[in-house]
């Protein structure tokens, strides 16, 4: 849905991205991650269209975004880290603008602004200033805004910093939601553990170069690494030998009658290894794909990368 | 409708502002009705000075800060994300965030119709009015262009910045509506103004005049908000702009008498048109914005051989350089060698007219070497306008100190000059355009390897 090609960008005084290039295919949610300065609110202002590298491009559709800005917009949803409101207007007005000059069918202006003020519970709120709000409901209003024209593809930078718990679920349950109906989204955020409850994909940036991109749990992706957990009722001695010779397997690591490994490959890979588990004669008592901890991978790919620099 | 617009009147009007301002204004006009006893001459210049009070101070401060006011809220991102067109971006803020103005400016010239009605002759009340609105637009339209244009050079919204831009779009809108209202002198005499020596009305020429500029200052707003929503604008605009306002001024002819003397061994017209390009020129150059990646950016266009490209994004200052050249060899071509009265030389016409040349080009070089030298990168406010306070000490402190130190002959170096040894007047200034050039050049360099992509570590 959107490619991205060895995008460079430039400030006057640094080169801020450095080729990037990545793939961010339809209904997935991608959590964008790595340090501060690595270069992800560039990277985001660059696909959305709101900042122009010096080289490289961004394809929406098929579409490159610097060339026809106005055309890919009306498809594509942003809520900035810093975002400002129109604070002496109220939440149906801030709402009613942005259907509006998104040029969607004026008829419609009504239902997407109760929609959108459902989705994240502010539907009390709509004849409220939206600078009488409180910043949660700020953000929600603004999160609001980003998805009222019913976009394709959604960027959101932050968009849980301000929000309580509670909110913070809501919205979990809103990106899920999102993306069942088809919805492409991309999130960058700071809270890892926030971020593994809906994201099916992981885009690491450091320096301004993407250090990994992977699918993680949850994601039907076919060349997505799993980590998969097998338990036995006792031990046997074929175990370690079978999972090693089972393809697309690697990473084995047997503790007694658990074994711990990565699995590469979708649903029916999964499947796949359990029959020749099975077949082999193995007694499984439990076979589950683990949940992959986002902060864990995050960190782990960090070290490595950290580690190869120094070697 | 516009919901540009819409959201500029949801914000301006509301049921206390629409009272308020009918109520201020009636009461303004009923005391001086009562005053004059009449509604004639008194109330009409009262109408008119609430009307220059609403729409030039008020209303210039609310075009200005229409775009401004969205950046420093942050609330222009996502006007940029938006789908709307540039022109419909640029008109719903031009007319939405001055329409409480224009609600009240209305209002005065209401009055002021009533009040002049059975005093000047209908056309003169039309083209008075017409002259008000259209000058009202137009310091709108300048102080919003100007504020975009300081936006993509990444300046800041404070109280003097705003005052500044008012200040322009007064300059640009005052003139035309003065000279086009003293066309009519009261006593039933129509003034004339003479135009590539044909006679029209002043009023009307003046009107005429204020409507073109309004007009490309229309195309200005259009062009600048083009860039801002990130599309690109070809050049043609600005080269456009330059040569409407050459074959314009030059139908004019307001040289005062006291220095025609000094002007005699230059041709008249041509010399317009030279100048015109001149003045636009350090305009553009210290307006428009400098920085690095533009500079590395149209360098590669060129190397890979991207001309079309490289013509587009190229500093509007420059393209506008062989604009200066030509007319200025032209002039140069054109001019005499004369002995003029009270000069103890003959001046020489064409040394003159190519050392100007050249310092043209040495000052643009000068601006950008400054600009592209600042610490954050970036071809800000400040490094134009230390090159500013440098160039006015150069063109005046400077010679004067020289002349005063009786070493006329470095006066050359900054000033051009019109005597009959033309090696002795353009070699200084040629030395200085060559050395400025290769500093400009080992900067844009310097800069572009500062750049270059570091190895991954």
């Amino acid at each position: 849905m959107i490619i991205v090609e060895n995008l460079v960008f430039e400030y006057p005084t640094q080169r801020a991205l450095h080729g990037v290039s990545l793939e961010i295919e339809r209904g997935s949610i991608t959590a964008l991650v790595g340090p501060n300065g690595a270069g992800k609110t560039t990277l985001i202002r660059c696909m959305v269209a709101l900042a122009a590298p010096f080289s490289g491009r961004v394809l929406f559709e098929g579409n490159n975004v610097h060339k026809n800005p106005r055309d890919v917009h009306r498809h594509m949803g942003y809520l900035p880290d810093f975002f400002g409101l129109y604070e002496e207007l109220t939440v149906r007005q801030c709402l009613s603008h942005i259907a509006a000059v998104q040029s969607t069918d004026p008829l419609k202006w009504d239902t997407l602004v109760e929609t959108a003020a459902h989705h994240l519970s502010i539907t009390d709120r709509l004849d409220e200033k939206a600078g009488t709000l409180s910043r949660g409901l700020k953000q929600r209003l603004a999160i609001a805004q980003a998805i009222i024209h019913e976009p394709e593809f959604l960027v959101l930078d932050e968009p849980a910093s301000g929000l309580d718990p509670d909110a913070r679920f809501q919205l979990s349950k809103l990106f899920q939601e999102l993306r069942d109906n088809g919805m492409t989204i991309l999130v960058s955020s700071h809270i890892l553990a926030e971020l593994e409850d809906y994201s099916t994909h992981m885009l690491i940036i450091r320096d301004g170069r993407i250090v990994d991109q992977r699918a993680i749990a949850g994601s039907s992706d076919a060349a997505q690494s799993r980590r998969m957990m097998v338990v036995l009722t006792s031990l046997h001695e074929a175990f370690e030998k079978t999972l090693v010779s089972a393809p697309g397997v690697s990473g084995v690591h047997l503790d007694g009658r658990i074994a711990r490994c990565r699995l590469v490959g979708d649903e029916i890979a999964k499947q796949t290894l359990l029959r020749t588990l099975i077949d082999a004669g193995l007694p499984v008592a439990e076979f589950r794909e683990e949940t992959e901890r986002l902060q864990e991978t995050y960190m782990a790919t960090l070290n490595e990368l950290n580690e190869t620099s120094t070697s | 409708m516009n919901p540009e617009f819409r959201r500029n009147l949801w914000l301006e009007f509301n049921d206390h502002r629409l009272i308020a301002m009918p109520v201020i204004l009636g009461a303004i006009f009923l005391l001086s009705y009562l005053l004059s006893g009449e509604i004639g001459q008194g109330t009409g210049k009262i109408a008119t000075l609430c009307y220059a009070i609403i729409i030039f101070l008020w209303g210039t401060r609310m075009a200005a800060e229409s775009v401004l006011q969205e950046v420093h809220n942050r609330t222009w991102d996502l006007q940029r994300m938006s789908a709307i067109s540039a022109w419909q971006m640029a008109w719903g803020k031009l007319f939405g965030a001055t329409s409480y103005a224009w609600y009240g400016a209305l209002m005065c010239l209401g009055v002021y119709v009533i009040s002049y009605g059975g005093i000047l002759p209908f056309d003169v009340l039309l083209i008075s009015v017409l002259l008000y609105i259209g000058s009202g637009v137009f310091a709108h339209a300048v102080c919003l262009l100007v504020s975009l244009q300081t936006n993509q050079r990444r300046g800041t919204l404070g109280r003097v910045q705003v005052m500044s831009y008012q200040f322009l779009g007064l300059i640009c809108a005052i003139p035309p509506l003065y000279s086009g209202l003293a066309g009519y002198g009261g006593d039933g005499v129509y003034r004339m103004i003479t135009w590539y020596g044909e006679q029209f009305s002043l009023s009307i020429f003046m009107l005429l005049a204020l409507t073109a500029f309004m007009l490309w200052s229309l195309v200005g707003v259009f062009a600048l908000m083009r860039v801002e929503l990130q599309q690109h604008n070809k050049p043609w605009f600005w080269l456009c702009f330059v040569g409407f306002a050459m074959v314009y001024f030059t139908g004019i002819h307001f040289t005062p008498p006291k220095f025609a003397v000094f002007l005699a061994p230059f041709p008249g017209n041509a010399s317009t048109v030279y100048i015109v390009a001149v003045i636009a020129t350090y305009i553009m150059v210290f307006s428009e914005p400098k920085d690095q990646v533009q500079f590395h950016r149209l360098n590669q266009f060129m190397q890979t051989g991207k001309w079309a490209q490289a013509f587009s994004q190229a500093p509007r200052s420059i393209l506008t350089l062989p604009i200066v050249i030509g007319a200025g060899v032209t002039v140069a071509a054109f001019s005499e060698v004369t002995l003029v009265q009270g000069f103890v030389h003959v001046i020489d016409g064409r040394v003159a007219v190519i050392a100007s040349i050249l310092f043209v080009i040495r000052d643009v070089a000068f601006v950008y070497f400054m600009s592209l030298g600042q610490s954050d990168g970036r071809g800000g406010n400040q490094g134009d306008g230390r090159a500013l306070l440098y160039l006015v000490l150069l063109y005046t402190v400077v010679p004067s100190l020289l002349a005063a130190l009786h070493l006329k002959p470095l006066v050359a170096f900054f000033w051009p000059q019109y005597g009959p040894a033309p090696l002795l007047t353009l070699l200084p200034i040629l030395i200085e355009v060559v050395v400025m050039f290769y500093l400009l050049r080992r900067r844009v360099r310097t800069q572009a390897d500062r750049l270059a992509p570091q190895k991954f570590s």
